[in-house]
């Protein structure tokens, strides 16, 4: 028969070695070990793109101001149709300026395809990055996710899967747009990460925590998801958000006072972000103007990865933090 | 005539004000249904637990009495609409909970009982329920602040008292649950 002490102790030694495992040590560790080796390749790399740039520079604005005077003989000299010139002068631009900044941008897509997939590897064995040819996500799933159901067109980057203490994890790039009626021009409503997690044990019904739009706006919204308004006890929590379930007890047993701290924490950090619990997925909408996936593009810098991939760490470890909260609540 | 609107604007002013109160009212009554719901489960299951743990804690008879006891006194039933009877049932189910709280922190002193495979199972389930209690009590208690809010300020308590609704009893915590946890224990 298994000790209390011992499973304590052993218990004790999986926090620490979990939290051992996602500290800053760790990862310079893990850093040295395995992309630091690679430093001269891409070093190399990148001084081959900034030589092969700067070389075909020249070229290239030369190349586009012939273009560009060509179409204005052509248009104004010898009265050719402006729409076939212009757009033969456009090919002609983004052809040029595509041959010149090649090597800069193999330099960025061995980055993604080298680089990336062992950082993504140091929080686990399971994850990968993947850039998608096509939308590997239909509009229909993020309208069905509740926070955004009027949304008429999408647009999914690259994203990160993976298994975090037997959460399925999914992190995409997001943007949305919607509409306007009277002019058809499409704004964007939402640019950042979509946060997918998936628990082995499902919600008993649905649970939506939307940013707060004033009175009118949440009386929109309600009637939007169909759902009931649920009113918590934290004034500053409800000043900050609008809370729809189907199911008032569940969406309390989601939305403990713990809970509603740390989504108070990440709020101060991704202003606008909204939570939906479904079934067995949670679904985080996270705000951001930054690009998670990019990487530093200047070529006259010496190659370094540190500030992408902090900002990387940081957004991975909130979302831990997360996991590991809601996966104490549904134990 | 004058009068005759002036008393029209106040009728519809009363009876606005006592279709919200009896909102309030009602609400609390769908949250007390809600933790009337939990309350059932976890009485289902506590035979469940007693049947297994009666094997193992011979010495801790007292206590087992104590609890299918008052389990009986959490099952009666009682009047919603009143306050009294309410708040009799609210107290009882608060002191069960306490003695099941009790019993769950005895079961840690026994590795065996612990490791026995319905009692884990049991044990997983309590501890479900009553995560679904606490969120249960603090939707109600939200519902009774709101509804005690309306009726003990004027005018709601003059419309209160004519439509005979009745302030409700907040679900309070056992005093078990408020004593402070003695983290020692479970960090040795």
């Amino acid at each position: 028969m298994p000790d209390i002490n011992d499973e304590r102790a052993q218990s004790r030694l999986l926090e620490r070695q979990a939290s051992e495992r996602y500290s800053d040590e760790a990862f310079k560790k893990y850093y040295a070990e395995k992309i630091q080796p690679l430093w001269s390749t891409f070093e190399k790399k990148r001084r081959q793109a900034a030589a092969t740039v700067s070389r075909r520079a020249p070229f290239a604005i030369i190349y586009g101001s012939a273009i560009m005077a060509f179409v204005l003989i052509a248009i104004r000299g010898w009265h050719w149709p402006t729409g076939p010139v212009l757009g033969l002068g456009a090919l002609g631009a983004i052809g040029v300026s595509a041959w010149a900044s090649a090597d800069q941008r193999q330099y960025i897509e061995d980055i993604k395809t080298q680089i990336f997939p062992i950082i993504f590897s140091f929080f686990g064995e399971t994850f990968k990055y993947v850039q998608p040819k096509k939308n590997p996500v239909h509009i229909y799933q993020i309208r069905k996710l509740g926070v955004f159901e009027d949304i008429d067109s999408h647009k999914v980057g690259d994203y990160v899967s993976g298994t975090y203490k037997g959460v399925e994890l999914r992190l995409t790039e997001l943007q949305l747009w919607k509409k306007e009626d009277k002019d058809k021009s499409r704004t964007q409503i939402f640019k950042g990460l979509l946060v997918v997690l998936k628990f082995g044990k499902a919600f008993r019904g649905t649970t939506i925590v939307k940013s707060d739009q004033g009175s009118l706006g949440n009386l929109v919204a309600r009637n939007n998801t169909g759902l009931v308004r649920v009113r918590l006890e934290d004034p500053l929590f409800e000043q900050r958000f609008e809370v729809f379930g189907s199911d008032q007890i569940e969406a309390r047993v989601i939305l403990t006072p713990g809970f509603m701290e740390r989504i108070k924490k990440i709020e101060s950090q991704h202003e606008g972000v909204q939570f939906s619990f479904i079934s067995k997925e949670v679904a985080i909408f996270l705000p951001t103007n930054q690009d998670f996936f990019g990487v530093n593009t200047d070529l006259d810098r010496m190659f370094s990865l540190a500030d992408d991939i902090a900002g990387i760490r940081h957004e991975m470890g909130m979302i831990f933090d997360l996991i590991e909260t809601l996966s104490l609540q549904r134990a | 005539m004058e009068i005759l609107i002036v008393a029209l604007i106040v009728m519809t002013l009363v009876y606005a004000y006592y279709t919200r109160l009896v909102n309030k009212k009602n609400a609390v009554l769908e949250a007390l249904a809600g933790i009337d719901v939990q309350l059932n489960m976890r009485a289902d299951l506590v035979p469940n637990v007693l049947k297994v743990a009666k094997r193992f804690l011979e010495h801790e008879s007292k206590l087992l009495a104590e609890i299918t006891a008052l389990r009986m006194s959490a099952s009666r039933t009682y009047d919603r609409g009143d306050s009294r009877s309410l708040k009799r049932h609210l107290s009882a189910a608060a002191e069960f909970e306490g003695k099941m709280s009790q019993l769950m922190v005895t079961l840690e002193n026994y590795p065996d009982l612990k490791s026995d495979g319905v009692m884990t199972q049991a044990q997983q389930t309590y501890n479900d329920v009553e995560l679904h209690i606490a969120a249960a009590r603090r939707f109600y208690n939200t519902a009774v602040s709101d509804l005690n809010t309306a009726v003990q300020i004027f005018p709601g308590s003059l419309i209160a008292g004519m439509a005979g609704i009745q302030a409700m009893p907040f679900f309070e915590a056992t005093a078990t649950a408020r004593q402070p946890i003695d983290a020692d224990s479970y960090l040795r």
